[in-house]
């Protein structure tokens, strides 16, 4: 009876949680994630991953939802920051690409992000631009970001 | 997070791809495997992939669309070299395989970090010795091809198996019979290049043996004709790689090594099975 009391308590302190992760977190709006890449085991994931950065036009539209470490160039003199999820490989040692992403709203830069070099998980709407050498990339606009308290 | 089944990882059609690509691969090489562990060149495989090895290394640094457009002219010259230093030449066999096969490797690997092609010189060299997650970024050009090369090598095994059946346990034989038997091991080493570059592709340079040998071996251990043995190779790859590639696509495990591990596990399993068959 004890044990079914405290796994009760657990569950449903489990659940306020979760609803506390989106109540206090401005950027998540529930939404349906078209492509979820988080899903996927390591493998597959960097294969999904490696065809998203290799051909971008794709998934152009689509609600997609990967996970990496967060890289900032912080904003200054007026300019607005550039934020990015750096992608890694199936052995999580090395990065296999970076996706810019522009979150949804206005949120502040440092209180309402993330610390630099954090695992995120952010999803968004699949747009292109091109890099400085003119190669198409995908980049998350209105993007969510998605952490744990 | 709830788990991906097999059935949902099924509809991503690079992940079907890579099955189809997969199975075939491993059918042509355990085929062409029966004969080389007869004729006790299993070492040629890993030799052959070293030096393919460093042959893609320089296509990737020259930036070359598809690395096999030189992996697989090098590779066959490379047998074709092999092959002749085996008949006389200054240089022995097993030395010009030693020679050839190290030297491709360091080469490789210097070029790739004198002029690296991408950021991630590790992880890709990582990728490629073992086929960690190739087969599962195939384009669609390269699984054509692999799959128009390994049903080219089955078809070719099944119209030449008389001859391979000769050549393998009598070459004298098949020699004083009117054979060309130095046209069929001339073809037989471009043979062997071909299976050994789009095996690579599947469970990388240093495992590319695998796929050859363990199959053959574990087919004598419970076939004693050398048709049943062929025919038990098969069926042990097609099994092997398919569980291979299911298990690590479900658990993100490295799909080379996955698939070895399934070949050895079966192995052992065939090895008492044959203990009881006697």
């Amino acid at each position: 009876m004890r044990l079914a009391v405290v796994a009760a308590a657990a569950i449903l302190s489990a659940f306020a949680a979760s609803a506390a992760e989106v109540a206090n977190d401005t950027n998540a709006v529930p939404r349906k994630v078209e492509m979820d890449f988080t899903r996927l085991s390591k493998i597959v994931r960097q294969a999904q991953v490696t065809r998203f950065l290799e051909s971008p036009e794709k998934y152009v539209g689509k609600i997609v939802q990967i996970s990496g470490d967060f890289y900032v160039d912080k904003p200054k003199d007026g300019e607005p920051g550039r934020y990015a999820c750096a992608l890694k490989d199936a052995a999580g040692c090395c990065a296999i690409g970076e996706v810019e992403f522009r979150p949804r709203g206005a949120p502040k830069w440092p209180q309402d992000f993330p610390d630099e070099y954090d695992t995120i998980t952010v999803n968004g709407k699949v747009e292109i631009m091109r890099n400085g050498d003119g190669v198409p990339c995908p980049r998350l606009v209105e993007a969510d970001i998605v952490r744990k308290k | 997070m709830d788990e991906v089944t097999f059935l949902e990882y099924l509809s991503y059609p690079f992940v079907r791809n890579a099955l189809v690509a997969g199975v075939l691969i491993s059918l042509c090489a355990a085929l062409l495997g029966v004969p080389l562990v007869l004729r006790r060149l299993s070492f040629m495989g890993d030799g052959l992939s070293h030096v393919a090895f460093g042959a893609m290394a320089v296509a990737g640094v020259l930036n070359f669309a598809d690395t096999m457009a030189l992996s697989l002219p090098v590779t066959i010259a490379a047998a074709l070299v092999l092959m002749r230093s085996g008949r006389g030449a200054k240089t022995g066999g097993d030395a010009m395989l030693a020679m050839l096969s190290v030297g491709a490797m360091a080469a490789g690997y210097l070029v790739m970090n004198l002029k690296p092609s991408s950021s991630n010189v590790s992880g890709d060299v990582c990728t490629t010795l073992f086929g960690s997650v190739s087969i599962l970024t195939l384009t669609t050009l390269d699984m054509w091809l692999s799959v128009g090369l390994s049903v080219a090598v089955c078809v070719l095994w099944l119209f030449a198996y008389n001859r391979v059946f000769d050549m393998t346990f009598d070459e004298s034989y098949a020699r004083a019979s009117g054979a060309n038997t130095t046209l069929f091991n001339t073809l037989a080493a471009v043979v062997v290049a071909v299976v050994i570059v789009i095996s690579m592709r599947l469970v990388g340079t240093l495992l590319v043996s695998s796929l050859l040998v363990v199959p053959a071996i574990a087919a004598m251990r419970v076939a004693k004709s050398f048709r049943a043995v062929c025919v038990v190779a098969a069926v042990f790859t097609v099994v092997c790689s398919l569980a291979g590639i299911m298990i690590a696509v479900v658990a993100g495990t490295p799909v080379g090594s996955t698939i070895v591990a399934a070949d050895i596990i079966s192995f052992f399993f065939m090895a008492i099975i044959g203990r009881f068959l006697k």
